[in-house]
Protein backbone atom coordinates (compact mmCIF):
# COMPACT_ATOMS: atom_id res chain seq x y z
CA UNK A 1 0.00 0.00 0.00
CA UNK A 2 2.92 2.55 0.45
CA UNK A 3 3.15 2.72 -3.46
CA UNK A 4 0.54 5.31 -4.88
CA UNK A 5 -1.26 4.41 -8.13
CA UNK A 6 -1.93 7.05 -10.38
CA UNK A 7 -5.36 8.10 -9.29
CA UNK A 8 -4.03 8.98 -5.80
CA UNK A 9 -3.43 12.49 -4.39
CA UNK A 10 -0.27 14.12 -3.89
CA UNK A 11 0.28 14.86 -0.66
CA UNK A 12 -0.28 18.40 -1.01
CA UNK A 13 -4.13 17.63 -1.69
CA UNK A 14 -4.27 15.88 1.13
CA UNK A 15 -3.17 18.75 2.28
CA UNK A 16 -5.94 20.39 0.98
CA UNK A 17 -8.85 18.29 2.02
CA UNK A 18 -7.36 18.04 5.39
CA UNK A 19 -7.86 22.24 5.55
CA UNK A 20 -11.48 21.42 4.12
CA UNK A 21 -10.05 23.82 0.94
CA UNK A 22 -11.30 21.27 -1.84
CA UNK A 23 -14.71 21.49 -2.44
CA UNK A 24 -16.75 17.76 -1.22
CA UNK A 25 -17.50 16.87 -4.78
CA UNK A 26 -13.62 16.55 -5.62
CA UNK A 27 -12.82 13.03 -6.45
CA UNK A 28 -10.26 13.44 -3.85
CA UNK A 29 -12.90 12.64 -1.50
CA UNK A 30 -13.95 9.34 -2.63
CA UNK A 31 -10.85 8.33 -3.39
CA UNK A 32 -10.03 8.10 -0.11
CA UNK A 33 -12.65 6.56 1.31
CA UNK A 34 -11.48 3.73 -0.99
CA UNK A 35 -7.80 3.76 -0.91
CA UNK A 36 -5.68 2.26 2.01
CA UNK A 37 -2.68 3.41 1.00
CA UNK A 38 -4.34 7.38 1.22
CA UNK A 39 -6.28 6.97 4.40
CA UNK A 40 -2.77 5.82 6.09
CA UNK A 41 -0.83 8.68 4.24
CA UNK A 42 -3.49 11.08 5.83
CA UNK A 43 -3.45 9.67 9.41
CA UNK A 44 0.30 10.25 9.00
CA UNK A 45 0.29 13.46 8.40
CA UNK A 46 -2.12 14.28 10.76
CA UNK A 47 0.69 12.62 12.97
CA UNK A 48 3.60 14.42 11.95
CA UNK A 49 1.45 17.75 12.06
CA UNK A 50 0.80 17.03 16.02
CA UNK A 51 3.88 16.10 17.01
CA UNK A 52 5.16 19.32 15.76
CA UNK A 53 2.18 21.45 17.39
CA UNK A 54 3.43 19.45 20.85
CA UNK A 55 7.10 20.65 20.30
CA UNK A 56 9.32 22.85 22.27
CA UNK A 57 9.95 24.81 19.06
CA UNK A 58 5.91 25.28 18.37
CA UNK A 59 5.82 26.29 21.96
CA UNK A 60 8.61 28.75 21.67
CA UNK A 61 6.56 30.26 18.44
CA UNK A 62 3.74 30.11 20.13
CA UNK A 63 4.77 33.11 22.97
CA UNK A 64 6.80 34.81 20.49
CA UNK A 65 3.10 35.17 18.64
CA UNK A 66 1.52 36.03 21.53
CA UNK A 67 4.44 38.62 22.45
CA UNK A 68 4.03 40.26 18.96
CA UNK A 69 0.27 40.23 19.22
CA UNK A 70 0.22 41.55 22.63
CA UNK A 71 2.95 44.59 21.78
CA UNK A 72 1.24 45.40 18.53
CA UNK A 73 -1.84 45.94 20.71
CA UNK A 74 -0.66 48.41 22.66
CA UNK A 75 0.97 49.82 19.71
CA UNK A 76 -2.32 50.27 17.67
CA UNK A 77 -3.89 51.94 21.38
CA UNK A 78 -1.28 54.06 21.47
CA UNK A 79 -1.74 55.26 17.67
CA UNK A 80 -5.62 55.46 18.54
CA UNK A 81 -5.03 57.58 21.37
CA UNK A 82 -2.83 59.99 19.49
CA UNK A 83 -5.42 59.50 17.00
CA UNK A 84 -8.23 60.99 19.11
CA UNK A 85 -5.44 63.50 20.79
CA UNK A 86 -4.33 65.16 17.76
CA UNK A 87 -7.77 66.46 16.71
CA UNK A 88 -8.12 67.86 20.35
CA UNK A 89 -4.92 69.44 20.34
CA UNK A 90 -5.29 71.21 17.18
CA UNK A 91 -8.95 71.80 18.28
CA UNK A 92 -7.42 73.33 21.33
CA UNK A 93 -4.55 75.34 19.87
CA UNK A 94 -7.41 76.56 16.93
CA UNK A 95 -9.57 77.59 19.77
CA UNK A 96 -6.44 79.81 21.61
CA UNK A 97 -4.74 81.08 18.31
CA UNK A 98 -7.57 81.50 16.06
CA UNK A 99 -10.97 81.72 17.53
CA UNK A 100 -9.66 84.50 20.58
CA UNK A 101 -8.20 86.99 19.30
CA UNK A 102 -5.00 88.28 21.11
CA UNK A 103 -6.44 90.82 22.51
CA UNK A 104 -8.65 89.28 24.30
CA UNK A 105 -8.44 86.19 27.17
CA UNK A 106 -10.07 83.29 28.85
CA UNK A 107 -10.26 84.11 32.32
CA UNK A 108 -10.49 81.24 35.18
CA UNK A 109 -14.15 80.36 34.73
CA UNK A 110 -15.88 81.15 31.67
CA UNK A 111 -15.65 84.06 30.39
CA UNK A 112 -13.99 86.13 28.62
CA UNK A 113 -11.88 89.98 29.48
CA UNK A 114 -10.90 92.12 26.73
CA UNK A 115 -9.09 95.69 27.01
CA UNK A 116 -9.92 98.17 24.93
CA UNK A 117 -8.54 101.36 23.47
CA UNK A 118 -10.28 104.84 22.64
CA UNK A 119 -8.19 106.82 20.13
CA UNK A 120 -9.56 109.65 18.03
CA UNK A 121 -13.02 108.44 19.28
CA UNK A 122 -12.44 104.83 17.74
CA UNK A 123 -12.52 101.77 20.33
CA UNK A 124 -10.49 99.24 19.61
CA UNK A 125 -8.94 95.76 20.95
CA UNK A 126 -6.03 96.44 23.00
CA UNK A 127 -3.38 93.32 22.90
CA UNK A 128 -0.41 95.73 24.06
CA UNK A 129 2.12 97.97 22.38
CA UNK A 130 1.99 101.30 21.90
CA UNK A 131 -0.44 103.88 22.95
CA UNK A 132 -1.02 107.60 22.06
CA UNK A 133 -0.66 110.15 25.37
CA UNK A 134 -4.43 110.35 26.89
CA UNK A 135 -5.76 107.15 25.02
CA UNK A 136 -8.16 105.74 27.67
CA UNK A 137 -8.32 102.15 28.31
CA UNK A 138 -11.45 100.31 28.85
CA UNK A 139 -12.32 96.59 29.39
CA UNK A 140 -15.59 94.76 28.36
CA UNK A 141 -16.34 91.93 30.60
CA UNK A 142 -18.53 88.70 29.01
CA UNK A 143 -18.36 85.96 31.47
CA UNK A 144 -21.59 84.22 31.99
CA UNK A 145 -21.45 85.76 35.47
CA UNK A 146 -20.42 88.49 37.57
CA UNK A 147 -16.87 88.69 38.21
CA UNK A 148 -14.49 90.72 40.03
CA UNK A 149 -11.91 92.74 37.85
CA UNK A 150 -8.70 94.41 38.49
CA UNK A 151 -5.93 95.95 36.18
CA UNK A 152 -2.37 96.56 37.66
CA UNK A 153 0.53 98.60 35.78
CA UNK A 154 4.02 98.12 36.39
CA UNK A 155 6.73 100.88 35.05
CA UNK A 156 10.25 99.48 33.75
CA UNK A 157 11.28 101.26 37.23
CA UNK A 158 9.09 98.73 39.32
CA UNK A 159 6.27 101.99 40.25
CA UNK A 160 2.92 100.10 40.06
CA UNK A 161 -0.23 102.04 38.91
CA UNK A 162 -3.56 101.05 39.53
CA UNK A 163 -5.31 101.36 36.38
CA UNK A 164 -8.52 99.61 37.71
CA UNK A 165 -10.73 99.93 40.21
CA UNK A 166 -9.64 102.93 41.48
CA UNK A 167 -9.79 101.16 45.12
CA UNK A 168 -7.80 98.42 46.13
CA UNK A 169 -10.61 96.22 45.72
CA UNK A 170 -11.33 94.24 42.65
CA UNK A 171 -14.40 95.82 41.22
CA UNK A 172 -17.50 93.37 40.73
CA UNK A 173 -18.43 93.73 36.41
CA UNK A 174 -21.61 92.47 35.39
CA UNK A 175 -22.09 89.99 32.19
CA UNK A 176 -21.34 92.35 28.91
CA UNK A 177 -20.01 95.37 31.04
CA UNK A 178 -17.62 98.04 28.75
CA UNK A 179 -16.31 100.80 31.13
CA UNK A 180 -13.64 102.99 30.35
CA UNK A 181 -12.54 104.98 33.18
CA UNK A 182 -10.24 107.76 34.15
CA UNK A 183 -8.28 105.80 36.32
CA UNK A 184 -7.45 103.71 32.75
CA UNK A 185 -6.47 106.76 30.70
CA UNK A 186 -2.95 106.26 29.13
CA UNK A 187 -0.75 108.72 30.74
CA UNK A 188 3.02 108.67 29.31
CA UNK A 189 5.98 108.24 29.77
CA UNK A 190 4.46 105.14 31.01
CA UNK A 191 6.63 102.14 29.69
CA UNK A 192 5.76 99.01 31.45
CA UNK A 193 3.35 96.11 31.49
CA UNK A 194 -0.52 95.79 32.56
CA UNK A 195 -1.61 92.70 34.33
CA UNK A 196 -5.15 91.97 34.37
CA UNK A 197 -6.96 89.92 37.30
CA UNK A 198 -10.06 88.75 37.06
CA UNK A 199 -11.96 85.72 39.54
CA UNK A 200 -15.62 85.38 40.50
CA UNK A 201 -14.76 85.72 44.75
CA UNK A 202 -13.39 89.31 46.03
CA UNK A 203 -9.80 89.79 46.35
CA UNK A 204 -7.49 92.32 47.77
CA UNK A 205 -5.08 94.37 44.74
CA UNK A 206 -2.73 95.15 47.19
CA UNK A 207 -0.62 91.56 47.80
CA UNK A 208 -1.00 91.93 43.80
CA UNK A 209 0.78 95.32 43.98
CA UNK A 210 3.55 94.19 46.14
CA UNK A 211 4.10 91.49 44.38
CA UNK A 212 3.90 93.15 41.22
CA UNK A 213 6.52 96.17 42.73
CA UNK A 214 8.84 92.89 43.59
CA UNK A 215 9.11 92.25 40.26
CA UNK A 216 7.38 88.74 40.54
CA UNK A 217 4.43 87.41 38.72
CA UNK A 218 1.64 87.05 41.46
CA UNK A 219 0.73 83.47 42.25
CA UNK A 220 -2.94 84.20 42.13
CA UNK A 221 -5.32 82.30 39.94
CA UNK A 222 -6.62 85.06 38.80
CA UNK A 223 -4.01 86.57 36.46
CA UNK A 224 -5.39 86.55 33.11
CA UNK A 225 -3.46 88.36 30.98
CA UNK A 226 0.07 90.35 31.06
CA UNK A 227 0.75 92.99 28.22
CA UNK A 228 3.38 94.80 27.43
CA UNK A 229 3.28 98.78 26.77
CA UNK A 230 6.32 99.59 24.89
CA UNK A 231 8.02 103.00 25.35
CA UNK A 232 6.14 105.66 24.11
CA UNK A 233 7.77 107.95 21.26
CA UNK B 1 -8.70 41.17 7.44
CA UNK B 2 -7.25 39.71 9.07
CA UNK B 3 -10.09 38.58 11.01
CA UNK B 4 -7.64 36.49 13.28
CA UNK B 5 -4.74 36.75 15.17
CA UNK B 6 -1.57 34.99 14.01
CA UNK B 7 -1.99 33.29 17.30
CA UNK B 8 -5.22 32.02 15.95
CA UNK B 9 -3.55 31.21 12.35
CA UNK B 10 -0.70 29.43 14.45
CA UNK B 11 -3.11 27.14 16.09
CA UNK B 12 -4.83 26.61 12.82
CA UNK B 13 -2.40 25.84 10.59
CA UNK B 14 0.68 25.73 12.05
CA UNK B 15 0.69 21.46 11.47
CA UNK B 16 0.11 22.24 7.89
CA UNK B 17 3.21 24.83 7.18
CA UNK B 18 5.47 22.61 9.23
CA UNK B 19 4.28 19.36 7.44
CA UNK B 20 4.84 22.19 3.67
CA UNK B 21 8.40 23.34 4.95
CA UNK B 22 9.33 19.66 6.07
CA UNK B 23 8.58 18.47 2.43
CA UNK B 24 9.82 21.15 0.74
CA UNK B 25 13.14 21.13 2.56
CA UNK B 26 13.44 17.43 3.58
CA UNK B 27 15.02 18.34 6.74
CA UNK B 28 13.18 18.70 10.33
CA UNK B 29 15.12 21.08 11.88
CA UNK B 30 15.27 23.69 8.66
CA UNK B 31 11.32 23.16 8.68
CA UNK B 32 11.01 24.29 12.58
CA UNK B 33 12.86 27.26 11.52
CA UNK B 34 11.14 27.73 8.62
CA UNK B 35 7.88 27.73 9.85
CA UNK B 36 9.24 30.33 12.88
CA UNK B 37 10.04 32.46 9.36
CA UNK B 38 6.83 32.05 8.15
CA UNK B 39 4.52 32.77 10.64
CA UNK B 40 6.61 35.92 11.36
CA UNK B 41 6.23 37.05 8.12
CA UNK B 42 2.57 36.52 7.90
CA UNK B 43 2.61 38.29 11.31
CA UNK B 44 4.14 41.19 9.80
CA UNK B 45 2.42 40.94 6.48
CA UNK B 46 -1.14 40.45 7.40
CA UNK B 47 -2.00 43.86 6.84
CA UNK B 48 -2.25 43.62 3.78
CA UNK B 49 -3.81 40.34 3.51
CA UNK B 50 -6.87 41.13 2.39
CA UNK B 51 -8.69 38.04 1.89
CA UNK B 52 -9.24 37.16 -1.59
CA UNK B 53 -7.59 33.49 -0.85
CA UNK B 54 -7.93 31.65 2.32
CA UNK B 55 -5.55 32.01 5.40
CA UNK B 56 -4.64 28.48 4.83
CA UNK B 57 -3.69 29.31 0.92
CA UNK B 58 -1.72 32.49 1.98
CA UNK B 59 0.32 30.87 4.29
CA UNK B 60 0.90 28.20 2.39
CA UNK B 61 2.15 30.51 -0.50
CA UNK B 62 4.63 32.69 2.35
CA UNK B 63 5.47 28.65 3.23
CA UNK B 64 6.68 27.98 -0.62
CA UNK B 65 8.10 31.48 -1.39
CA UNK B 66 10.23 30.88 1.88
CA UNK B 67 10.99 27.13 1.04
CA UNK B 68 12.18 28.40 -2.03
CA UNK B 69 14.14 30.49 -1.43
CA UNK B 70 16.03 28.20 1.45
CA UNK B 71 16.43 25.91 -1.52
CA UNK B 72 19.34 28.22 -3.05
CA UNK B 73 21.14 26.99 -0.02
CA UNK B 74 24.06 24.69 -1.68
CA UNK B 75 23.50 22.15 1.48
CA UNK B 76 19.72 21.96 1.38
CA UNK B 77 18.91 21.68 -2.26
CA UNK B 78 21.20 18.54 -2.41
CA UNK B 79 19.13 17.08 0.59
CA UNK B 80 16.40 18.40 -1.49
CA UNK B 81 17.68 16.50 -4.62
CA UNK B 82 18.28 13.55 -2.87
CA UNK B 83 14.92 13.19 -1.33
CA UNK B 84 13.22 13.96 -4.66
CA UNK B 85 15.04 11.10 -6.15
CA UNK B 86 13.96 8.40 -3.98
CA UNK B 87 10.26 9.64 -3.45
CA UNK B 88 7.76 8.23 -4.86
CA UNK B 89 5.47 10.36 -7.06
CA UNK B 90 1.28 9.72 -7.08
CA UNK B 91 1.50 11.20 -10.76
CA UNK B 92 2.72 14.08 -12.79
CA UNK B 93 6.70 13.80 -13.77
CA UNK B 94 9.09 11.25 -13.04
CA UNK B 95 11.89 11.70 -10.08
CA UNK B 96 14.28 12.41 -13.20
CA UNK B 97 12.31 15.03 -14.25
CA UNK B 98 11.66 16.52 -11.37
CA UNK B 99 15.11 16.77 -10.22
CA UNK B 100 15.63 18.53 -13.80
CA UNK B 101 12.79 20.75 -12.63
CA UNK B 102 13.86 21.80 -9.53
CA UNK B 103 17.45 22.71 -10.72
CA UNK B 104 15.95 25.08 -13.22
CA UNK B 105 13.88 26.69 -10.91
CA UNK B 106 16.46 29.30 -9.92
CA UNK B 107 16.74 32.64 -11.69
CA UNK B 108 13.01 32.26 -12.25
CA UNK B 109 10.77 34.59 -10.72
CA UNK B 110 8.86 33.74 -7.38
CA UNK B 111 5.36 33.55 -8.84
CA UNK B 112 6.64 31.13 -11.53
CA UNK B 113 9.09 29.25 -9.53
CA UNK B 114 5.73 28.82 -7.16
CA UNK B 115 3.41 27.56 -9.76
CA UNK B 116 6.14 25.26 -10.90
CA UNK B 117 6.88 23.33 -7.99
CA UNK B 118 3.27 23.13 -7.26
CA UNK B 119 2.30 21.41 -10.67
CA UNK B 120 5.47 19.97 -11.50
CA UNK B 121 7.22 18.98 -7.81
CA UNK B 122 3.87 18.59 -5.84
CA UNK B 123 1.68 16.94 -8.74
CA UNK B 124 -1.07 19.03 -8.48
CA UNK B 125 -3.25 19.78 -11.40
CA UNK B 126 -4.00 22.67 -13.05
CA UNK B 127 -7.19 23.61 -11.60
CA UNK B 128 -5.54 22.77 -7.89
CA UNK B 129 -2.51 24.92 -8.61
CA UNK B 130 -5.10 27.81 -10.01
CA UNK B 131 -6.54 27.62 -6.82
CA UNK B 132 -3.76 28.05 -4.45
CA UNK B 133 -2.29 30.83 -6.51
CA UNK B 134 -5.54 32.64 -6.75
CA UNK B 135 -4.73 32.75 -10.71
CA UNK B 136 -7.17 31.74 -13.89
CA UNK B 137 -5.73 28.68 -14.87
CA UNK B 138 -5.31 30.17 -18.44
CA UNK B 139 -2.63 32.23 -16.62
CA UNK B 140 -1.28 28.85 -15.05
CA UNK B 141 -1.29 27.49 -17.97
CA UNK B 142 0.63 30.48 -19.62
CA UNK B 143 3.17 30.77 -17.11
CA UNK B 144 3.75 27.29 -17.30
CA UNK B 145 4.10 27.35 -21.17
CA UNK B 146 6.61 30.12 -20.70
CA UNK B 147 8.70 28.30 -18.19
CA UNK B 148 8.81 25.33 -20.65
CA UNK B 149 9.61 27.81 -23.28
CA UNK B 150 12.88 29.76 -21.57
CA UNK B 151 14.18 26.50 -20.21
CA UNK B 152 14.26 25.09 -23.66
CA UNK B 153 16.04 28.21 -24.22
CA UNK B 154 18.64 28.23 -21.64
CA UNK B 155 19.45 24.34 -22.07
CA UNK B 156 20.12 24.90 -25.77
CA UNK B 157 22.33 27.80 -24.97
CA UNK B 158 24.14 25.73 -22.20
CA UNK B 159 24.41 22.97 -25.15
CA UNK B 160 26.55 25.26 -28.01
CA UNK B 161 28.24 26.56 -24.96
CA UNK B 162 29.84 23.44 -23.83
CA UNK B 163 30.35 22.29 -27.49
CA UNK B 164 33.86 22.16 -28.74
Amino acid sequence: VSVPSDSCPPDLALELLLAGELPASSPHQAHLSSCPRCANRLAEMRSVGEAYMKSDAAGALRRELAVRTRSDARKRRAMIGWGLLAPLAAAAAWLLLARTPPDEFVAKGSGTVALLVSHGGQVAPWAGGALASGDPLGLSWTGARASYVAVIGREEGGATVRWFPAEDRAALLEPGTRTFGDSLRFDPPFQGTVYTFVAESPFSTVPLEAAIREGRDPTFSGLASKLRIPRTP
Amino acid sequence: MPLVSSSELFERHGAAVYRRCRAMLGDEAGARDAVQEVFLKAHVQRATFRGEASPFTWLYSIATTHCLQQLRNAKLRQKKLESLGQEAAPRGMGPDDRLRTLALLEGFPPDVQQIVYLRHIDGLDMEEVARMTQLSTKTVSRKLHDFVERSRELASRDREEVRP
